[in-house]
């Protein structure tokens, strides 16, 4: 289980995260909600080590995670970012050399690369590749790597709705895998369909958390959107 | 250990593969590579005949080898100064951060990667920097030394970023800051002792003082060559290196911070390609940079000189880049003007002078093919009820009074201090006639070769010697006009006239090659 407990993140006098805690069990799609500038990209690069809270400890199965949580988390940030100058393909024998990955490896890529629609473009520079190649590469190559937690910042933002529904599909099937999964998003609905509780933040401070029924039955409104206005309303 | 050096050799090895592939397969890339070779490739023999017939027997004499200690070390301030304020770009990109960051590879071999790779990347941009000084400078140091020395230097300013910025992580920022200081103070105080000794014999002992403290001898023995001199110059990068992250642990999150900048920029070049993730600002903007409303009467393509009047207010860099330029551009006025008075020091004072036009001529013309990338590609640069062409005279005169008005005050101190008071009549006018043509001629050069590599890189170095020959119509014209009128006012009243024609015949037809290109040229440049 992932544990988040007291996170917080200060950039000069602003607080970004304020005491925030939860978490996410192996197995489980958590989607991390907020209206802009609620903190969850903050939270995301704090949990993936790009960030140095000021306060909280991130700790999985127990244990706390150190500066080298590089081998548990990994990031797929909301604009996913590739080397202009590798191909696919380099990007994934990137992964397999820093992970030192054991022999075979290629059958796996290969068979990620075609799943996420990225066959015909194994040998196709970052610099090239369409937003929505570039997080499908950025996935391939996290799945690679093969780490417990996965972070999606605003995952479906930039996707066409076939690519949400392979995405949606893929990250379904890596709950049965038994990942820790956390997603930031806008799209209620998207939350809904995804994932199996929410945590909803408000300028940086926790505001609720449950899953969609518990939160329905909480506040009283039936409208997932209603619910989240109401939840985050000043 | 030796897993992670290979994946990390990979990484590096298929990044230069690609691209130079990608060079190769460009045509417009590969002829620059061409004519940038071939012209190296031709000063070169000139230089080795050269040195075949007169011998290679250049030597930088005193005060001038002082002088240019004082100079390097006033240039790495800048490094050591952008180190430890901990704006550092040492992660190249967010993908860069993205892949090493979220990896098992060891920070204690990653990050020393990554500051080797920041210095071998100023190698690879600057080779021919050095390659060309060694060339334009025969007077100097020997063909040899001059070239590992200037990349030597170029490789300790490199690494001279991290080494200040981990002892800011290690032992705070006031600590860091009292290294770029003491630098600051090594390199000013004799340089400010050896020029008051120019322009006052009563500190003359001074200047003595400070050439006899032999930091000059350094200098000289590097570029002549000298190969302990030269031993102890590369010694100096590898124990800079090794002290800036020697057992370095836990420095993501700081490194990730410094490079943020850095990497927001690349991001927002390849605009259309992916932005930077948000980090919110550390600081809110003072009151007085807020504009609430729009003045009066800045309306169409006179609103990018608001704009770029609001910016400047809110960067806070940029006027103190103002307020230096205008501080140097005074002190080079008064003392080469000083110097030209006096017949037995005009010499000094003519070098003095030179070296500044020639600076002045390759920053302002390199800078404007920056500021003009950084605006066209902008959707909100093109929308506009202005004509192109009106936007871009505004666009040139908004981004040149920066530079005017360093110029200008120059001009006035050189006037006064050679006792020429028409030269310092004329600054006004004469800085903006000046400054406008360089800007135009940058602007023009720029949207025939948008690849912005830089001002070592192959492209950067075909464009000034091209704004070079740009500057042939006014010289001519001046000499024609001194000649026919026997009046050196008037030659400079026809040079005046040949520039003003020349900057508008540049503007025109850089407004020709952007229409309907401007977004592609950006992203060319990208």
């Amino acid at each position: 289980m992932l544990q988040i407990d007291g996170l917080g993140k200060r950039f000069g006098a602003k607080v970004a995260v304020d005491g925030l805690s939860f978490s996410v069990a192996a197995g489980e799609i958590v989607g991390l909600l907020g209206p802009n500038g609620a903190g969850k990209s903050t939270t995301f690069l704090a949990l993936a080590g790009f960030l140095r809270p000021e306060a909280g400890t991130i700790s999985w199965n127990g244990v706390a995670l150190g500066h080298d949580r590089g081998r548990t988390i990994a990031l797929i940030p909301e604009t996913p970012e590739v080397y202009p100058l590798l191909t696919v393909w380099e990007h994934l024998v990137f992964v397999a050399k820093s992970n030192a990955l054991a022999p075979g490896w290629e059958k796996k890529a290969g068979e990620l690369l075609e799943r996420l629609g990225l066959g015909g473009e194994r040998d196709t520079l970052g610099r090239a590749l369409s937003k929505g190649m570039r997080q499908k590469t950025l996935i391939a190559a996290t799945l690679l790597a093969d780490t417990p937690v996965l972070l999606l910042d605003e995952p479906m933002i930039g996707l066409d709705p076939q690519g949400q529904r392979e995405l949606r599909e893929m990250l379904f099937d890596l709950r049965t895998t038994g990942k820790a999964i956390v997603i930031s998003t806008h799209m209620i609905e998207q939350a809904q369909q995804l994932c199996d509780r929410i945590v909803i933040l408000k300028d940086g401070r926790f505001v609720a958390a449950g899953t969609f029924d518990e939160l329905r039955e909480r506040v009283g409104r039936e409208d997932a959107e209603e619910l989240f206005l109401e939840l985050t309303r000043a | 250990m030796r897993k992670d050096i290979a994946a990390l050799a990979y990484l590096e090895w298929r990044i230069r593969v690609n691209g130079w592939r990608e060079t190769l397969r460009t045509p417009s890339k590969l002829v620059m590579v061409i004519l940038g070779i071939a012209y190296y490739a031709i000063f070169s023999v000139l230089r080795i005949i050269n040195v075949r017939a007169h011998g290679d027997s250049g030597r930088l004499h005193e005060p001038f080898a002082t002088l240019a200690f004082c100079a390097v070390l006033l240039f790495m301030v800048m490094p050591t100064w952008a180190g430890a304020r901990g704006v550092l770009k040492i992660f190249s990109s967010f993908a860069d951060a993205r892949f090493l960051i979220c990896s098992p590879l060891r920070e204690e071999i990653v990050i020393p990667y990554l500051v080797l790779r920041k210095s071998l990347f100023s190698i690879g941009r600057l080779a021919m920097m050095a390659l060309l000084y060694a060339i334009i400078f025969p007077m100097v140091g020997g063909i040899t030394g001059m070239l590992f020395g200037f990349l030597g230097l170029f490789l300790v300013g490199a690494v001279l970023g991290p080494f200040a910025f981990r002892v800011r992580t290690a032992f705070g920022a006031s600590a860091a800051y009292c290294i770029a200081v003491v630098f600051a103070l090594v390199a000013v105080v004799p340089a400010a002792a050896i020029g008051a000794g120019a322009l006052w014999t009563g500190a003359q002992p001074l200047a003595h003082a400070a050439v006899h403290l032999g930091l000059g001898r350094a200098i000289s023995a590097i570029f002549a060559g000298n190969l302990a001199a030269m031993s102890m110059l590369y010694a100096l990068f590898v124990l800079l290196v090794l002290l800036s992250f020697f057992g370095a642990r836990d420095l993501y999150p700081e490194i990730f911070h410094a490079s943020y900048l850095g990497m927001a920029a690349v991001a927002q070049r390849n605009r259309g390609r992916g932005n930077a993730p948000t980090i919110r600002s550390a600081s809110q903007l003072p009151k007085s940079a807020v504009s609430r409303t729009s003045p009066r009467g800045m309306t169409g393509a006179w609103a990018i000189l608001w704009k770029d009047w609001v910016t400047f207010r809110r960067t806070i860099a940029t006027q103190w880049m103002l307020a230096i330029g205008t501080a140097v551009a005074l002190g080079i006025g008064i003392i080469s003007g000083d110097l030209l008075r006096s017949p037995s020091t005009a010499l000094a004072g003519g070098m003095v002078l030179s070296t500044a036009l020639t600076s002045l001529f390759l920053s302002v013309s390199l800078v404007a093919t920056v500021l003009l990338d950084n605006d066209i590609g902008k959707p909100m640069w093109w929308l506009s009820a202005s004509s192109l062409r009106v936007r871009l005279y505004v666009w040139t005169a908004a981004t040149a009074w920066r530079m005017i008005l360093p110029l200008a005050v120059g001009l006035v101190a050189f006037g006064f201090a050679s006792g020429d008071p028409t030269v310092a009549l004329l600054a006004i006018p004469g800085a903006a006639v000046a400054i406008v043509f360089l800007r135009s001629i940058g602007t023009a050069l720029y949207t025939i070769f948008p690849w912005n590599g830089g001002a070592g890189s192959t492209t950067g170095m075909l464009r000034m010697l091209l704004a070079m020959l740009a500057l042939a119509p006014p010289t001519l014209a001046f000499i024609v006009g001194s000649a026919v009128a026997q009046q050196l006012w008037f030659g400079v009243f026809c040079a005046a006239i040949v520039t003003i024609g020349e900057s508008a015949l540049f503007l025109e037809f850089a407004v020709a090659r952007i229409a309907g290109n401007g977004v592609s040229i950006a992203r060319e440049a990208a």
